[in-house]
């Protein structure tokens, strides 16, 4: 075992002062392995997905549950679930993974104001928040507080309803669970007088702005041509049923979660051939052999820089 | 090793800026994984040939160096072919 370990992972006589996993043949079976092992991943994701797959606890409830935690912390009403805004997320997760976009406006321009309308959610205020990449409720709505715009929109008291989508696939080639989260408020004037000139609200005979990280949208009457708007009534929210609850908290248990996994293993591969190459320096120097190889600064540099980028686009993100 | 990072240190600059320069251009590209692996051979690509320049200026580049360097890309973007598969 002693020799074994001498032999394959430090600078020694048996493997001519270099560690015989730095060899050229290891490297190349390491190599040839990881690629075998990609395939046989894929293999099995497309047979069996319970053995490979993704994992994940995100689910409507427990992210509302949060939201309105964090509300309350602050003073703000609680936001309701309503199942035309959970519809309009389902919409727009739907697209997002038919179109292939990471974006809140489609690459064919459809707005998520588009969705939310199409769900027959009549908005005077409404927004949106994304995540990507979270495999908890809490990591997304700690990723959602942790950015300015999007924590101004889970903690604006211009919302009164709310809507989750949490749905897997593939997403610009990346595996991931995808969470939508669209924000309203309705409330309908009921004023007789104006009743008539109030029309559907769009882009041209409304204000609105839409921020490109955000996407909030606000949309206040146009101010001197209408009456002023006396009753506001709010209109009666729908209620969810369980089992729609449950479609939408869908959840996956493989045996082995395969983003997680990817990610170990690389990470893994590299943390050993940066400690070989660290611990040949130090010994091929002590000893003073001397060697004709190439430097193991270029290759450390070389796979610190592979190690970060692993490491930085594992984590989820939010738009 | 102080002696020798010295004296090859605008060489070791250069290569921490050219690695720097894929970094950025990865991050950038997001969870675009085409793009991301591009980038990552396109990195490796010029690590290999600034390495075999480097070499060949010290008058030290031999099969057996081309070959390690070859092996240590192909390594790295195996690595990357996994971890983005």
């Amino acid at each position: 075992m002693h020799k074994f370990f001498h032999h394959y992972l430090l600078p020694h006589q048996s493997n001519n002062h270099r560690a015989k996993l730095l060899h050229h043949q290891s490297l190349l079976v390491v190599a040839l392995s990881l690629i075998g092992l990609s395939f046989l991943f894929s293999f099995t994701v497309k047979q069996d997905q319970s053995v490979l797959g993704i994992s994940y606890s995100v689910n409507p409830e427990e992210l509302l549950i949060l939201t309105n935690q964090k509300r309350q912390e602050l003073g703000l009403a609680p936001l309701v679930m309503n199942e035309q805004l959970a519809d309009a997320a389902r919409r727009k997760a739907s697209d997002m993974f038919i179109k292939n976009y990471w974006s809140h406006i489609a690459p064919d321009g459809t707005t998520p104001w588009y969705f939310i309308k199409s769900a027959g959610y009549e908005y005077v205020y409404a927004g949106e928040n994304l995540a990507r990449g979270f495999y908890s409720s809490p990591d997304v709505i700690n990723a959602w507080m942790a950015s300015p715009s999007h924590r101004e929109n889970m903690l604006s008291p211009n919302y009164q309803d709310i809507g989750f989508a949490i749905q897997e696939g593939n997403l610009t080639g990346d595996d991931t669970v995808l969470v939508v989260e669209e924000l309203g408020n309705r409330t309908r004037v009921t004023t007789q007088a104006v009743q008539e000139q109030v029309v559907t609200p769009t882009i041209t005979d409304i204000g609105q702005e839409v921020s490109p990280t955000v996407s909030v949208e606000r949309i206040t009457p146009t101010p001197t041509a209408l009456p002023i708007l006396a009753v506001i009534t709010p209109v009666a929210r729908p209620s969810i049923s369980q089992s729609q609850l449950q479609v939408a908290a869908f959840k996956n248990d493989p045996l082995v979660n395969k983003p997680v996994a990817q990610k170990n293993i690389a990470a893994f591969v590299l943390i050993v051939i940066l400690i070989l190459l660290i611990v040949d320096i130090i010994i091929i120097r002590r000893k003073r052999i001397a060697r004709i190889l190439s430097h193991n600064m270029d290759h450390i540099i070389f796979f610190s820089v592979l190690l970060l980028i692993i490491l930085l686009l594992t984590r989820g993100g939010v738009l | 090793m102080i002696k020798k990072f010295n004296t090859h240190r605008g060489y070791y600059l250069i290569l921490a800026g050219m690695q720097i320069v894929g970094f950025v251009l990865v991050i950038n590209a997001g969870y675009d994984k085409t793009l991301v692996f591009s980038y990552v051979v396109l990195s490796t690509f010029f690590y290999m040939l600034w390495a075999y320049v480097h070499h060949f200026i010290h008058h030290d580049l031999s099969t057996k160096i081309v070959l390690e360097y070859m092996l240590m890309g192909v390594l790295g973007i195996s690595v990357m072919f996994f971890f983005l598969r």
